[in-house]
C-alpha cells in the first residue's frame, strides 16, 4: 500500500541545489521493470513474442530459455550449469555476428547439450555450415560433452516481430 | 558361461515344482508337463549399443528428405551435387578450425570435469624435449596409429638415449612401413574421407632410405616379422624391385615368411615381369613356394591372385584361370568375398569381348546375404556390378537384383565413397531411363531424385531425350524446375535440348495449363540466358537453332508478344548469335504474324531471311503480299531488298 513506503527528505536547502538524499524508513518498493519494454511515441519498437510477454507470463505464455535438471531434487552442478549457459550464450551470439534474432535456447538431455535459436539468412549457406561445425566442435571441447545445434533460419528479422510498441 | 548355467539350473527346478503343485489335480497334464524338458538358452552377450542397433535396423533411408547430416532447414538443404559437397565439407572445415584452435591454445582446455575422462575432447599431446618419455608412450602412440607422433617420440628417445626393447622396434617398424612414414587422414574427418577420390596413382611412392629402412637396419636380429613388415610396406607403395630383392634375401637365408607377405608380392607380380605368361608364372612360383614353406593361403591370397589376373585380363587364359583359382580355393575352404567377385567381373566382363553372364551366377550365390568389409577392394563390387548390368548385360532386372542386395541389412556401408555412390546411381538411372516406359522411369526418378542421387548434366540429357521420344511433355515442368535446383541451367547443350524438345509439343484444348507451363519454361530459358552475368567465363551463348526452337515454341504456345521480343533481339544483336535461325522457325513466325496482321514483323522476318540466305524467303514474301495490305513504306523496303519483279510476280 502507499503507506508501506515512506521516505523523509533531509535538508530542504540541499534539495534546492538539485541534490536529494532520501532515507527510506520502510522497504524500498520500486516498480517492477525487469524484462519490460517502454512504449514509444510512434509505436516503432519491434518486439518478438518473447520480448512482448513479461516475466510474469513465464509458465503461462512463455517458457524458459534454459532447460536442465539442476533445480530438481538431487540435481547436480547448478551454479556450474548457470555459468556454462552464460558462456554458451555469449559464444553463440558472438560467433554468429548479428545473426541471432531470438534468444539462445539451451536444453540439456542425457549427456548432450542442444542449442536452438533463430538465425537470419544474411550469410551464404556454406558459411553457416562452417559456423555450425565450428560451434558444435568447439563447445563440445569446452564443455566436455556432445553439443548439437538446432538452428532455424528466417529470411528477414521482421519475420520474428510479434508487435510494435 | 558361468552365470547363465548357474542361474539356468535353479529356475528350471523351481518351475517344475510350481507346475507340479498347481496342476497336481490334473494328472494327465502334470505328467505331460513334468516329462517336458524346459531348456533355457544361454545368455547372448550384447554390446552396449545392441538395443540402438536393433532399433536402427527398423528404419531405412528416407528418400523424401535430405541426408540427416545436413541441417534441418530449407535454406540449409542442398539442391545440386555441388552444394551437397560444399555443405558437408564446409561443416567439416569448421570442425577442423575448432580442433586447430583447441590444439593451438591447449593451455585453456586442460580442465577435466568429465568423469570418466574423455580423451577425444582433450587437446592433443605434443612431444618435445621436456616431455616425459618412455617405452610406454611410444607403445600407446603406435596403438593409436599416430605415425608422426610416434616418429617424433622415437627420435627424441634416441637423442635422450632411452633404451627401447626389440618388440617396440618391431611394432614401430610395422607401423612406419604400413603408413610409409606419413600420417593417414584422421578418422574423425568423415566427410573428407567420403568425398576423397581414392584413385591413387600407381607409382613408386616408397620413401627410400627412410625411417622404415633405418629401423630395419638397427634391429639386432632381422627375423621373419621384420622382413615381412618391410616387404609388405615396399610392395604396398610399389617399390617392387627392393621388395623382390628382400624376398630373394629371405629365400637365401631360409627365413620363413607369412601369408600376408606372399600376398603382397603376388599382388605386384605384374610390375616384376613384362609378358602375361611370365607374370602368371611368377604368381605360380610364389604360390608354390608358399605351399612348400607350409604357409596356408587365406582370403587375401585368393584376392591378390585374382588381382594379378585382372592386370593381365586381356590374356586369353585369364578367364579360365580365374575360375580354376576360385574352385581350388573353395576346396581349401576359403569362401570368396565381395572383392573376389569384383575381380571376377573385371576379368570376365570386358568391353571388347564376349558377353559373360557371370554376374548372374554371382548374384544367385550371394543374394540376400549380409556382408562385412573383408578386403579394401570390397567397396568396388557394387559400382562394378551396376556398370556391368548397364553396359555389358544391359539388363534392368540384373540391376534391380544388385540394388536389392545393396539395400539388404548393412550392405549399404560397402558402397565406398561419394564418387562410387554417384557412379552407381548414374548407371542405374541411365539404364532405367533407356529400358523403362516413361511413367515407370519417373517413379524411380521421384524416388531417388534429389536427395539420394542428383543427376549429372549428361544423365539429364538422356532423360530429356527419353521424354522427347515418348512425347511425355507433362513431366517437363518438373524436370525444368529440377534443372534449376541442380544448377544445370548454364549448360548450353542441355538448354538447346530442352528447347528442341519443347518444339515437338502441339498444344490442344485440353491441356491449356500445360501449354502455359511450357511457354513459361521457354521464356524462363530466354530470361536466364539474357540475364547472365557478362563476366562469366563459360557463358551460354545463343545459336540460331536455339533461337529458332524458342520462337517456334513461343508461337505455338500462343505467346506471340514474347516471340516478338526475341525476334527483335535476334535482329538487333545478330552478331551475338552463332549461325542463323532456321527457315521453318521463320515460317512459323511469319504465319503467326500474318494471322495477327502484323506487317511490321513480317517485313523484319523477311529481311532476316534474306540476310540468312534462306531460299524460301521469296515464298514468304509472296504469301505476305497476298494475304496482307502492305503500306507504302513496307512496299518500298521489300522492293529495295528483293527486287521489283518478285513483288510484281505475285499480283
Amino acid at each position: 500500500s502507499w503507506r508501506a513506503c515512506s521516505s523523509l527528505r533531509l535538508g530542504h536547502s540541499l534539495f534546492s541545489n538539485g541534490l536529494l538524499r532520501g532515507l527510506h524508513t520502510t522497504q524500498a518498493a520500486h516498480k517492477a521493470q525487469a524484462g519490460r519494454y517502454r512504449v514509444t511515441r510512434n509505436r516503432s519498437k519491434p518486439l518478438t513474442y518473447e520480448m512482448a510477454n513479461q516475466p510474469c507470463q513465464i509458465a503461462h505464455r512463455k517458457s524458459w530459455n534454459s532447460w536442465n535438471t539442476t533445480s530438481l531434487y538431487e540435481g547436480l552442478r547448478e551454479p556450474e550449469t548457470v555459468v556454462d549457459d552464460i558462456f554458451i550464450r555469449k559464444f553463440m551470439t558472438g560467433t554468429w555476428h548479428n545473426l541471432f534474432v531470438s534468444e539462445v535456447i539451451i536444453k540439456r538431455q542425457h549427456n548432450m547439450i542442444r542449442i536452438a535459436g533463430i538465425v537470419q539468412r544474411k550469410i551464404a549457406a556454406r558459411k553457416m555450415y562452417f559456423l555450425i561445425g565450428y560451434c558444435e566442435e568447439l563447445l563440445s571441447y569446452w564443455l566436455k560433452c556432445p553439443v548439437k545445434l538446432e538452428l532455424q533460419t528466417v529470411p528477414d528479422k521482421k519475420d520474428v516481430v510479434y508487435k510494435y510498441i | 558361461n558361468m552365470a547363465g548355467t548357474l542361474l539356468g539350473r535353479k529356475p528350471v527346478k523351481l518351475l517344475q515344482r510350481f507346475l507340479k503343485s498347481t496342476f497336481c489335480h490334473d494328472v494327465a497334464s502334470s505328467s505331460q508337463l513334468s516329462s517336458e524338458k524346459i531348456v533355457i538358452p544361454n545368455r547372448i552377450p550384447r554390446s552396449p549399443t545392441a538395443i540402438l542397433e536393433a532399433l536402427a535396423s527398423t528404419v531405412s533411408r528416407d528418400s523424401s528428405g535430405p541426408h540427416y547430416k545436413y541441417h534441418d532447414d530449407p535454406y540449409l538443404t542442398p539442391g545440386s551435387n555441388l552444394s551437397k559437397r560444399v555443405f558437408s565439407l564446409s561443416k567439416e572445415a569448421g570442425r577442423k578450425a575448432a580442433r586447430w584452435i583447441r590444439d593451438e591454445n591447449a593451455a585453456f582446455f586442460t580442465h577435466r570435469p568429465d568423469d570418466p575422462f574423455i580423451e577425444a575432447f582433450f587437446p592433443k599431446m605434443t612431444y618435445n624435449e621436456e616431455s616425459n618419455l618412455s617405452e610406454e608412450t611410444l607403445r600407446e602412440l603406435i596403438q593409436k596409429c599416430s605415425v608422426s607422433d610416434a616418429i617424433t617420440v622415437y627420435q627424441l628417445s634416441q637423442s635422450k638415449g632411452i633404451e627401447l626393447s626389440d618388440n617396440v622396434y618391431q611394432e614401430l617398424l610395422e607401423l612406419v612401413a604400413y603408413y610409409n612414414c606419413e600420417d593417414p587422414l584422421d578418422e574423425d574427418w568423415v566427410e573428407e574421407r567420403w568425398y576423397r577420390q581414392g584413385v591413387t596413382a600407381v607409382r613408386n611412392t616408397w620413401k627410400d632410405n627412410g625411417l622404415a629402412e633405418e629401423l630395419f637396419k638397427s634391429l639386432s636380429t632381422k627375423g621373419s616379422a621384420a622382413y615381412g613388415a618391410l616387404i609388405r610396406g615396399m610392395a604396398q607403395y610399389y617399390q617392387v624391385d627392393r621388395a623382390w630383392q628382400l624376398y630373394q634375401e629371405c629365400k637365401e637365408k631360409n627365413i620363413p615368411l607369412d601369408a600376408g607377405t606372399y600376398n603382397s608380392l603376388i599382388r605386384v607380380a605384374s610390375f616384376l615381369r613384362d609378358s602375361f605368361d611370365l607374370r602368371w608364372q611368377l604368381v605360380k612360383e610364389l604360390l608354390t613356394s608358399m605351399a612348400e614353406s607350409g604357409v596356408s593361403p587365406n582370403l587375401g591370397t585368393l584376392n591378390c591372385t585374382l588381382e594379378a589376373l585382372s592386370q593381365v585380363a586381356t590374356w586369353r587364359q585369364a578367364k579360365q584361370l580365374s575360375l580354376q583359382v576360385i574352385a581350388e580355393f573353395k576346396s581349401l575352404g576359403i569362401q570368396p568375398c565381395l572383392a573376389t567377385y569384383y575381380f571376377l567381373l573385371t576379368i570376365h566382363c570386358r568391353e571388347r569381348g564376349p558377353i559373360s553372364r557371370i554376374l548372374i551366377d554371382i548374384l544367385d550365390h550371394i543374394e540376400g546375404k549380409q556382408f562385412e568389409i573383408e578386403d579394401p577392394k570390397d567397396t568396388f563390387f557394387f559400382v562394378t556390378a551396376m556398370d556391368v548390368s548397364r553396359n555389358h548385360l544391359q539388363s534392368l532386372e540384373v540391376a534391380q537384383r544388385v540394388d536389392k542386395l545393396l539395400h539388404t541389412g548393412n550392405n549399404y556401408c560397402l558402397i565406398g565413397d561419394s564418387f562410387k555412390e554417384s557412379i552407381y546411381y548414374r548407371h542405374y538411372f541411365a539404364l532405367a531411363c533407356s529400358t523403362l516406359i516413361i511413367e515407370d522411369f519417373m517413379e524411380i526418378y521421384n524416388d531417388l531424385v534429389p536427395h539420394i542421387y542428383t543427376p549429372e548434366p549428361g544423365v539429364m540429357e538422356e532423360v530429356m531425350k527419353a521424354i522427347s521420344t515418348h512425347e511425355a511433355f507433362e513431366y517437363l515442368p518438373q524436370l525444368w524446375s529440377d534443372m534449376i535446383v541442380f544448377e544445370h541451367t548454364s549448360r548450353d547443350r542441355l538448354l538447346s535440348l530442352v528447347l528442341s524438345v519443347l518444339t515437338k509439343y502441339q498444344p490442344s484444348e485440353e491441356n491449356k495449363q500445360l501449354t502455359k507451363q511450357l511457354a513459361t519454361i521457354a521464356w524462363d530459358v530466354w530470361t536466364r540466358v539474357q540475364e547472365q552475368d557478362e563476366t562469366r567465363h563459360n557463358k551460354v551463348s545463343w545459336n540460331g537453332l536455339m533461337i529458332g526452337d524458342l520462337l517456334t515454341t513461343l508461337v505455338q504456345c500462343g505467346e506471340y508478344d514474347k516471340s516478338l521480343i526475341v525476334m527483335k533481339e535476334a535482329t538487333t544483336n545478330a552478331h551475338k548469335i552463332l549461325g542463323y535461325i532456321p527457315v521453318n522457325a521463320l515460317q512459323i513466325l511469319n504465319n503467326a504474324a500474318i494471322e495477327k496482321e502484323d506487317a511490321e514483323t513480317c517485313v523484319s522476318v523477311a529481311m532476316y531471311g534474306l540476310d540468312a540466305g534462306h531460299q524460301e524467303t521469296g515464298e514468304m514474301v509472296k504469301q505476305l503480299q497476298s494475304k496482307l495490305n502492305l503500306s507504302l513504306e513496307h512496299q518500298a523496303k521489300l522492293s529495295s531488298a528483293f527486287g521489283t519483279e518478285l513483288l510484281n510476280d505475285s499480283s
